[in-house]
């Protein structure tokens, strides 16, 4: 298949994972550069959140839950049960997707706002769980001492060489998400978000298709939730809060509801955002909070939307110079 | 007319909440036939369907397709029995490109895909308007091309009987034509049609056999050119005199 029968959707999508591999050297900042690792494992996430909330339409606010239990599985493994690298790993994917299951089931006759608040409520249990079950989970004092990767002889215990395993992880999940949305299954969860009563008239089966968007986020956030840890070498309940479950949940509509490269887009750059404006001091949140809502009501289709705007644009103004050189 | 119906439902009851909507329905429906349900709004037309299609459970009563009780059944299961149906108000997916809902509609197959393709492009013969907006998003349609959307999607389950809720609904006189005339085509595919209509006298005219529904009970049925000359059917549902 040659570049030119790709959608402009893939073509982004390959941009993106470029112009992420291009930009590490680029910043000199060592402190920036950590804050765009942290953005490619929010990228993860929100690929992951893309699933249930983005195709399916399901308004998920548990997914620091997602995350947290990813993170903890993975860190318990290595940790307390000495399991190796990639099969901690394996268990955070799995205790995740177990964990989609288990919200999946309860929450499928819940719709709209009472779907979000009872994940909410969800991602509050987990969160004190992981708070209050101290011989488990450490408590406050959380889990320390955690590795980075190891393929073979490939080491990944230094920065670089971890940003760009961390940076083919997301490339390949965000192929297979590709993959998955092009199958009859990524239809199916964009016509159960369309109309769910009509999706089950023609013989589609909402709820299974709902447990199963769920259990690919939880997939998807399971590893997320062992990168994380692995990034930080520790971790604390303090930051799977509600906040950030909103905050994962707006990268994905800043980046533009449904679609996979501005899930990525918005990852990164929401990341970054804080950074940015943190020169604004006691400003900032409020600078912020103007920002996230200009693009939501000027462009509700997100950056994405943005992004196919200025190229379109781009292309036209190309066109015409093109024209007047031929008249000319 | 075969010995034995496709469908036959037998003394159906059916209730929302503690409303009951129908209080004991029967009818048949023989393989080929084209048989349309007449009555106005709130006569147990769409519930009876609904009952069919298990989306509503029968509080009573039996429904049997090709001999087998479709009673408790759940939807995916009724439609891969080889039972379609095109809602009410059509229902396409919006977001979703013309060839996507139709590939919705064959969810249920479990079929190799060349013969998914095949059925595709039988559809596709029958409304030459679809395979030109194929890639168009449904929402984009007409209203008349949303209802051939709506109805390509049904057959793509190749269903043995489809059910159609309200076809001509909302639709100019003209389309309304072009769709009942679909359901002839359909017919002739070898495809049994049970159909619900609010207009009457369109629907007879393409059926062979109808019922007339009033207050979830079925008050009268007999050939269409019989229903057509029936006086009490001219003055309430035909608004003749």
């Amino acid at each position: 298949m040659g570049i030119r029968s790709l959608s402009m959707k893939d073509k982004t999508l390959i941009g993106i994972i470029l112009v992420l591999a291009a930009l590490y050297p680029l910043i000199t900042n060592s402190y920036m550069k950590f804050v765009l690792m942290t953005g490619i494992v929010n990228a993860l996430l929100v690929v992951g959140l893309h699933f249930i909330f983005g195709l399916t339409g399901q308004l998920h606010m548990a997914m620091a839950a997602f995350w947290g239990v990813g993170s903890y599985a993975f860190a318990l493994a290595v940790t307390r049960l000495s399991w190796p690298y990639w099969l901690g790993v394996f268990a955070a994917i799995v205790a995740v997707g177990l964990l989609g299951l288990l919200l999946g089931f309860p929450t499928l006759r819940l719709k709209g706002f009472y779907l979000a608040i009872t994940t909410i409520g969800f991602g509050e249990i987990v969160r004190l769980i992981l708070l209050n079950w101290a011989p488990v989970t450490g408590g406050v004092f959380g889990v320390a001492g955690l590795p980075r990767p190891t393929i073979g002889p490939l080491q990944f215990g230094k920065n670089q060489p971890f940003y760009y395993l961390l940076l083919a992880i997301l490339a390949l999940l965000t192929l297979a998400a590709r993959m998955i949305e092009h199958s009859k299954y990524g239809a199916a969860f964009r016509a159960v978000h369309d109309d769910e009563l009509a999706a089950e008239a023609v013989g589609l089966d909402p709820t299974r298709l709902k447990i199963l968007a769920f259990v690919l986020c939880g997939v998807y956030a399971g590893i997320g939730g062992a990168m994380y840890a692995s990034l930080m070498q520790y971790i604390s309940p303090e930051v799977y809060t509600l906040e950030r479950s909103q905050m994962l949940a707006m990268m994905l509509v800043i980046g533009g509801m449904g679609s996979l490269p501005g899930a990525i887009m918005g990852s990164v750059l929401l990341t970054f955002l804080p950074e940015v404006l943190r020169f604004l001091q006691q400003w900032y949140l409020a600078v912020y909070g103007a920002i996230v809502i200009v693009i939501i009501v000027y462009r509700p289709t997100g950056l994405w939307g943005i992004w196919v705007r200025a190229t379109e644009w781009i292309a036209t103004l190309l066109k015409r110079r093109g024209d007047t050189r031929g008249a000319a | 007319m075969g010995a034995e119906p496709l469908l036959k439902l037998t003394d159906v009851k059916s209730c929302y909440g503690n409303i009951q909507a129908l209080h004991g329905i029967s009818l048949e429906v023989y393989p080929n036939e084209v048989v349309c349900l007449i009555g106005s709004n709130g006569a147990g037309k769409t519930t009876t369907l609904m009952n069919i299609m298990g989306v509503v459970r029968p509080t009573c009563g039996e429904i049997v397709f090709a001999g087998k009780r479709l009673n408790g059944l759940a939807t995916p299961r009724i439609v891969s029995m080889g039972i379609s149906c095109v809602p009410e108000g059509r229902r396409i997916f919006p977001a979703l490109t013309v060839e996507e809902n139709l590939q919705m509609g064959a969810y249920t197959q479990r079929g190799a895909t060349s013969e998914i393709e095949e059925t595709m492009s039988w559809v596709y013969e029958l409304f030459p308007i679809l395979k030109e907006r194929r890639t168009q998003m449904g929402g984009t349609l007409s209203g008349g091309q949303q209802q051939m959307l709506a109805v390509g999607r049904g057959l793509m389950a190749r269903p043995r009987i489809m059910l159609l809720d309200e076809p001509s609904l909302g639709l100019a006189p003209l389309l309304v034509e072009q769709v009942l005339g679909a359901v002839t085509r359909i017919k002739q595919e070898g495809v049994t049609v049970l159909l619900v209509e609010q207009n009457a006298l369109a629907a007879l005219e393409i059926s062979e056999r109808g019922y007339v529904l009033e207050n979830g009970n079925v008050v009268l049925t007999d050939k269409a050119s019989a229903l057509i000359d029936n006086e009490t059917v001219r003055k309430s549902y035909l608004g003749q005199e």
